[in-house]
């Protein structure tokens, strides 16, 4: 039987590729000369590092002994550039705050393989080369999937190990030592014998031209003096004084701003504007752009370019689209769901033999909303269009998409395009698209020359989303007396996010339905022991725009599955914990997280009446996840969520001050979403439009999270999405203990509960 | 129009009912005060109107004349960060950061009316929208602050 590699060793050899391609090692990927054959051509432009000297595509070094630490990962709040920085910090043996980080261009060094091969499952697998290569040759560069520390958790180490054996070449000939005489420290190498010492700054400039160690000598994890241990974030002083700078605060001279309305009806098109003479002699206004999901008016300043915008009459064709409904699509999942499995992703022995001699047969349905992302920063981007030529201003996850996007709809060379990547006042996963970066462009090439800033109101931002799919899901399962599960079926039905998603921004990638790898994610392959199981998804089609949305498929899954483990667990009279304890295998990685999450949050301890808690359990994105929520509850409905007990195992770590924020940060947003969220269509028409309708988690709300870190040597797990998918079921599962209340679809508010 | 920000005299020529937001972003390029919703339902555009926090994108200018209006920009004195700002720090609270401005604005007006406010006078008071979901560092962070009014008086 043929070894597979682990993930571990396929980041090696990763980090072995880009290194020895970009620095010069020769290395050739064998694709036919596209990428990374010609070892003297350097894979990146050093483009944002001009007046440092480049020891590696990632490290910069000034003549004032500053680090320049190549980052081309979003940072969206999630941590990723503190915790990249520490990473390479740690072999570099310089502090955090001499490192500064610049966003390169979309160049191959930088790709993000770990997202492109994401859905592989084995790294020999046909596909997993195949996505390998194109992550280099497009080149892939996205955050995304709680990728970033996966795929930087070793390259960005080699990276400064590398650099330093560079430097301290260069120090070995300067004083005639070996090099165990030398050491690093704090940006200087400093020679023991003599006690002599000098800037990396002033080594640079020879270092540079040294051959690199693709494969140096990583630190023993007992040696990190910065890794795994809290530590201060990079970017927080700007953004507690209002200096950092988003998308949307880019100011350039001459610039002007655009706002859009989009046609209201979704899948349907504007044929005209019908006033285009008054708005254009409304003041500041200078131009109107016309395309067939929506139009822009550009002005002088963002305030009257909205109001000249909102003042807009359309002409539409509703494109038959105007009976759309939330129930139209209700209705469609139903049906769906009660027709065979399309897609079955997992079938493991019989289950219709199984159903037959299992004691009893149980069976559930849920469903879930559409939802917005909402993130603060409503989208917006910054376009400046010359002649061959175009500069991009914006926050974004995916800049291989902007570039891409931009070289189409300004009609040059992918290579004339620059971007300049600012902060995201939030992603979770709408960044990720291009369809806002497509107008941006579209509307500043009507006025080539001028830098444009295009910024959506909140309502546009919210009505005219990539939204996260309404989803519905049966689940069949057989229960023993003992408490053994012999059999597991579960079909779930939804509009593909993968096709829709990449069908808009990278069509020819688009897979088949058979090969959406988000669709049934965390409703496959559970830690439970299930016996014979069959798990599937079907599609229906839609005319709405879907996206990646914190955790995309989990969210959902998560959900359905741990609703409905919950309800064996009362359909066995058995306790939910120890329920689910059973079902996992003794001395797992889950079931210790399990166990964990029922010891912080005194689990068997009785609680006071009008207290209760739930329990679920979900792995994501590497990681697992257990959590504990304890609400009060009153016979009106009324409640609050007053303590959520978290537990993640995530393997080795880089920032656990991070990890704890995203806990809070994911359980907030699955709270929200579970208690608030939901986006309705009615008549064609998206019926939320700004926060007072699309309500969201406030302060007086806040539970007190306690999140406990599991200790291992695992790979690294994500963290940004993995506390996301278990809240709503810990939540919904502690009203039931609470009430006898099953709820089996979102959000809450709809039936009567009401958060106080 | 004259407006004072910062404690500087600005003419700006805008229609009297444009909102303070706009104002500050696109015409003084004071872009520390952020765009949310444009509804004062976020409280990202939060800024003081004579020491008193308000939700400057349904503020029109004309309203504002004779007032002094402080923004983000102005609450760290000589590079030297306020208590509300360093406790922000300490406590790690920002994540995506887009909305930290209002909130910061909103609770330093909270604590120059009542340097001990409540924890039911903080929750009702503070109503800006996070969605990275900082609530419970923002609740550290002020309940540091309380500590320190307590002991500097």
């Amino acid at each position: 039987m043929a070894k597979e590699r682990t993930r571990g060793q396929k980041i090696s050899r990763r980090a072995f590729i880009i290194s020895g391609a970009v620095i010069g090692g020769g290395f050739a990927l064998g694709l036919g000369g596209v990428a990374f054959s010609n070892y003297k051509k350097k894979q990146f432009s050093g483009m944002g590092f001009e007046g440092a000297k480049s020891l590696n595509a990632f490290i910069h070094i000034t003549p004032d002994n500053k680090i320049k630490l190549a980052i081309a990962r979003a940072e969206m709040g999630q941590g990723v550039h503190t915790a990249l920085a520490m990473l390479t910090a740690e072999e570099l043996e310089v502090d955090l705050d001499q490192i500064e980080v610049i966003h390169p261009q979309v160049e191959s060094p930088y790709a993000n393989v770990n997202l492109a091969t994401h859905y592989e499952r084995t790294s020999s697998s046909t596909g997993f080369h195949f996505m390998e290569k194109v992550a280099y040759i497009l080149p892939y560069i996205a955050t995304g999937g709680s990728t970033t520390i996966r795929d930087g958790y070793e390259h960005y180490r080699i990276m400064g190990a590398s650099a330093k054996e560079m430097l301290m070449k260069v120090a070995m000939k300067k004083w005639f030592v070996d090099i165990d005489k030398l050491k690093a420290e704090k940006g200087f190498i400093i020679n023991t014998e003599t006690g002599e010492k000098v800037t990396y700054g002033s080594l640079a400039p020879f270092a540079a031209e040294e051959k690199p160690n693709n494969r140096p000598t990583l630190k023993a994890k007992s040696n990190f003096k910065i890794i795994g241990k809290p530590t201060q974030r990079i970017d927080l002083k700007g953004k507690v004084t209002g200096a950092a700078e988003y998308g949307i605060d880019v100011r350039l001279p001459n610039m002007l701003f655009a706002a859009v309305q989009h046609c209201p009806i979704t899948g349907g098109e504007i044929t005209s504007i019908m006033n285009e003479a008054e708005v254009m002699a409304m003041r500041g206004v200078k131009h109107i752009v016309q395309w067939p999901a929506g139009a822009a008016v550009i002005a002088d300043n963002t305030w009257r370019a909205q109001q000249a915008a909102k003042a807009l009459t359309f002409e539409i064709d509703s494109k038959g689209q105007e009976q759309l409904s939330s129930a139209h699509i209700s209705k469609l999942l139903k049906a769906r769901l009660d027709k065979e499995i399309g897609h079955i992703k997992e079938d493991i022995d019989d289950t219709a033999t199984a159903f037959e001699t299992s004691d009893r047969v149980f069976e559930a349905e849920y469903e879930v909303p559409f939802l917005a992302h909402a993130t603060m920063e409503p989208i917006n981007c910054t376009v400046l269009v010359e002649e061959d030529k175009a500069k991009v201003w914006v926050g974004h996850q995916a800049p291989f998409l902007v570039t891409m996007a931009t070289a189409k709809e300004a009609d040059i060379n992918s290579s004339k395009v620059e971007i300049d990547i600012k902060y995201l006042g939030g992603g979770f996963g709408r960044r990720a698209e291009n369809d806002f970066v497509t107008e941006a462009v579209r509307i500043a090439k009507s006025m080539k020359g001028t830098p444009i800033q295009m910024v959506w109101s909140r309502e546009e931002d919210t009505q005219f989303d990539t939204y996260r799919p309404a989803a519905m899901a049966r689940f069949k399962a057989g229960i023993n007396n003992d408490g053994t599960i012999p059999a597991w079926e579960n079909h779930v039905t939804l509009q593909s996010v993968l096709r829709s998603s990449i069908g808009r921004n990278f069509p020819l990638m688009t897979p088949p339905e058979s090969q959406d790898t988000t669709a049934a994610e965390g409703a496959l392959g559970l830690a439970y022991n299930l016996g014979a199981r069959k798990v599937g998804y079907s599609f229906i089609e839609s005319p709405m725009r879907l996206g990646f949305w914190r955790s995309v498929g989990h969210s959902y899954n998560g959900f359905f599955t741990e609703s409905f483990i919950d309800e064996l667990a009362n359909e066995a009279d058995t306790d939910p914990y120890a329920f689910r304890a059973k079902l996992l295998s003794s001395n797992s990685r889950q079931k210790k997280v399990l166990d964990k999450v029922a010891q912080i949050s005194n689990w068997n301890s009785p609680l006071p009446e009008g207290k209760s808690r739930g329990i679920a359990f979900h792995e994501s994105f590497g990681s697992i996840v257990a959590q504990v929520a304890e609400i009060s509850i009153n016979p009106d409905k009324e409640f609050s969520v007053d303590k959520v007990f978290c537990v993640i195992d995530c393997g080795n770590y880089v920032n656990p001050d991070t990890i704890i924020a995203q806990m809070q940060s994911g359980i907030v947003f699955g709270l929200t979403a579970a208690v608030y969220g939901e986006i309705t269509i009615e008549e064609g028409k998206i019926q939320q439009s700004n926060f007072p309708n699309y309500e969201m988690w406030k302060l007086k709300h806040m539970p007190e999270v306690f999140t406990h870190i599991m200790e291992n040597n695992e790979a690294p797990g994500g963290v940004g999405e993995p506390g996301t998918p278990p809240i709503a079921p810990a939540l919904t599962n502690a009203i039931f203990a609470a009430t006898g209340e099953r709820v089996r679809s979102l959000p809450l508010k709809n039936h009567g509960f009401k958060l106080v | 129009m004259k407006i004072n920000v910062n404690g500087i005299d600005r003419e700006v020529d805008v229609e009297p009912n444009m909102p303070l937001l706009w104002v500050l972003r696109d015409e003084l390029n004071l872009t520390g005060t952020k765009y949310g919703c444009g509804v004062a339902a976020c409280g990202a555009c939060t800024v003081h109107l004579d020491g008193q926090a308000v939700r400057s994108c349904v503020l029109p200018i004309a309203a504002l004349q004779g007032k002094a209006i402080t923004t983000i920009e102005s609450i760290a004195k000589d590079d030297r960060l306020s208590r509300v700002q360093q406790a922000w720090i300490d406590h790690q609270v920002p994540q995506c950061g887009y909305c930290q401005s209002g909130m910061i604005m909103a609770v330093e007006s909270l604590f120059a009316n009542n340097s001990q406010p409540s924890e039911e006078e903080i929750d009702a008071s503070i109503s800006n929208i996070c969605r990275c979901g900082t609530y419970q560092r923002i609740k550290e962070a002020i309940k540091e602050v309380l500590t320190q009014n307590q002991e500097n008086g």
